[in-house]
């Protein structure tokens, strides 16, 4: 096995250090077969060949030397990192146990007197070796552990963004139809008032060119002033002049509603905004329930209670996807008729924004697992059993928590508390 | 039937709809509501023609409106109006409310102006039919009533139905008559 060991793996250096040259020329003529030798009779020597190549793997070290001695060359060695992790192995005709001591503390693996027996010796090398293998061995794979548990958090990372980013639009998708409604309705009137106005403009050309006709002609007679007057009576000029600005006025409303609606959802579906910044959380609230008007309006009333809060450091995309799952749930929680409140509030060093309904409520025994990931108590296709779980790693990213409580039957309340300063870690993500 | 005397009622929780919808229709000078409820109390104070109504509002919706209002003026013409048209939807308003058009969000104006010409046109052509339905029954009772009259002369007297009448429009009477 062992010379198995040598022919597959590179050979073993070891670096013997001894003033008296016959030792090194009786350990090396010993050790030669099983491994590949350097030699130093003099402590700066040994060093030199420690710190160069090929890298000793252990060092034979005799103590009693002159100039330097062996306790002299270990501290050396163990100061410097390059040659600091070469096991040493002390051997002495120094029989003393606090020499032994003093070499062990000193960091030498080992103590070996002189004479010894050479196969003893041997086996002391080859016990070191193999350890000094091992540990190399984890070193290398700690390394390795390491970089792969970097990458993985980097995978998870960019995993967890796609999560965020696909729950959003899939909260949008069920949303389609809702919003696709908002967005008709005023396109289907101002196009009908558009149409309108046309006709109106028609007979109001109709008019004037009766009255260039009459110009044209110079005819003021009674009969033609009657037949004017006839005129702008059949083509109710009068009402036109009053409902036109009307027209155009309600007209100009119903598309600037589509664009607020357009702009939000242009907001909202913002993927990689990961710039924290300050914002209104207000904003954020009265922007998504603009998304979501449609879901809320035809069953819930919603009363707000907006109280004083600061701006807040925080990622507002993000934070408007919270607040339309708590809306949405809140709002598919109420049957036929019922009540929204939102109310928001600050109690230094965090604000929080609570959305409760009075719809029905959450059976006790689901409390513990709302916010486990698919997790859903909806019917196939109506949710997908990700917007709490999202939510809450969204509000956990920001440093905050959210409370739950409700009564079957009666309705829920959730609390979200957000630290009005994110901590370190979270904003240098 | 004079435009002045036709009465269309209008449905819809948007204002603006309301507003278009009812310069569309300036002519009959519409009434309109925001909701059903507002509309089901318009309905008991005036009789409607014609109701147009939006599908989703708050409150109850238009379909269930329409089978309310139905009950209560049978004879008007129903038209709904939606941006939100479902299958389900579709056949409710046909079977239940027996709705005469579904209209689609956004509407032409033409086609509102047409739909609403045809439903009124309809409504006077059952109307017709009703009445000349009433008078022939009506005429039929007093044919009935004439044939039992005779039935029972001839029962009593028979041939005494039988009248001879000759070209100068005297009676002729035989032999057989006086027997």
């Amino acid at each position: 096995m062992e010379s198995d060991k040598q022919s597959t793996e590179r050979q073993a250096t070891i670096l013997l250090v001894d003033d008296e040259s016959i030792n090194l020329s009786v350990f090396g003529q010993f050790l030669a077969p099983y491994y590949q030798i350097l030699v130093a009779t003099n402590g700066q020597r040994a060093l030199q060949l420690a710190g160069g190549a090929p890298k000793p793997d252990l060092i034979l070290l005799d103590v009693m030397m002159p100039d330097m001695d062996g306790y002299e060359v270990i501290g050396q060695l163990k100061a410097d990192p390059k040659t600091g992790d070469i096991p040493v192995i002390f051997v002495t005709a120094l029989t003393s146990d606090l020499e032994e001591e003093r070499g062990l503390s000193l960091g030498a693996v080992d103590y070996l007197y002189k004479p010894c027996h050479l196969s003893i010796l041997l086996a002391r090398i080859k016990t070191q070796l193999e350890l000094k293998h091992a540990r190399d061995w984890l070193k290398n794979q700690n390394t390795y552990l390491e970089a792969e548990v970097q990458r993985r958090h980097q995978e998870n990372q960019s995993v967890h963004l796609q999560l965020l980013q696909s729950e959003k639009l899939a909260a949008i998708g069920q949303l389609a139809a809702g919003i696709a409604h908002e967005i008709n309705n005023p396109i289907g009137f101002v196009n009908s008032n558009l149409n309108t106005l046309n006709g109106y403009l028609c007979d109001v050309f109709c008019v004037m060119d009766a009255y260039n006709a009459a110009l044209a002609e110079k005819n003021f007679s009674e009969e033609a002033l009657q037949n004017l007057r006839t005129l702008k009576q059949t083509k109710q000029l009068d009402y036109l002049r009053g409902d036109i600005p009307e027209l155009i006025a309600e007209s100009m409303e119903g598309l600037s509603r589509v664009r607020d609606i357009i702009q939000d959802l242009k907001d909202f579906a913002h993927a990689d905004k990961n710039d924290w910044e300050l914002a209104d959380l207000h904003k954020g609230l009265d922007s998504t329930l603009n998304i979501i008007n449609n879901e809320l309006k035809y069953h819930c009333t919603v009363h707000k209670q907006y109280g004083e809060i600061p701006e807040i450091y925080c990622l507002p995309s993000q934070l408007n996807q919270v607040f339309m799952n708590l809306l949405i749930n809140a709002a598919h929680a109420i049957d036929t008729k019922g009540d929204i409140h939102i109310s928001t509030g600050c109690t230094e060093p965090n604000v929080w924004v609570e959305i409760r309904d009075n719809g029905k409520g959450i059976a006790p025994e689901n409390l513990p697992r709302l916010f486990e990931p698919f997790f859903t108590t909806k019917p196939v296709g109506k949710g997908t059993g990700l917007g709490l779980s999202v939510s809450q790693n969204i509000v956990r990213k920001h440093g905050g928590k959210i409370e739950v409580s409700s009564q079957l039957g009666q309705g829920s309340r959730f609390r979200v508390w957000l630290p009005i300063r994110p901590p370190e870690s979270a904003s240098t993500e | 039937m004079n435009q002045a005397d036709i009465k269309i009622l209008i449905v819809d929780d948007e204002p603006n709809v309301l507003k278009a919808l009812t310069r569309l229709l300036k002519q009959y000078e519409p009434v309109t509501a925001t909701s059903g409820e507002e509309a089901l109390l318009l309905a008991e104070e005036h009789s409607f023609d014609l109701v147009i109504s939006d599908y989703r509002m708050p409150g109850i919706n238009g379909i269930d409106f329409l089978i309310l209002f139905k009950r209560m003026q049978p004879d008007a013409v129903r038209i709904v109006l939606t941006g939100f048209a479902d299958l389900e939807g579709a056949q409710h308003a046909i079977n239940e409310a027996e709705v005469f058009r579904f209209i689609n969000k956004p509407w032409s104006n033409l086609e509102i102006v047409n739909v609403v010409e045809n439903g009124l046109a309809h409504k006077r052509m059952l109307l017709e039919n009703r009445a000349l339905a009433d008078q022939v029954r009506a005429q039929q009772i007093l044919l009935n009533e004439k044939e039992a009259i005779i039935k029972a002369l001839e029962a009593e007297e028979p041939g005494i139905t039988q009248v001879n009448w000759a070209q100068d429009g005297s009676i002729i009477l035989d032999d057989e008559d006086f027997k």
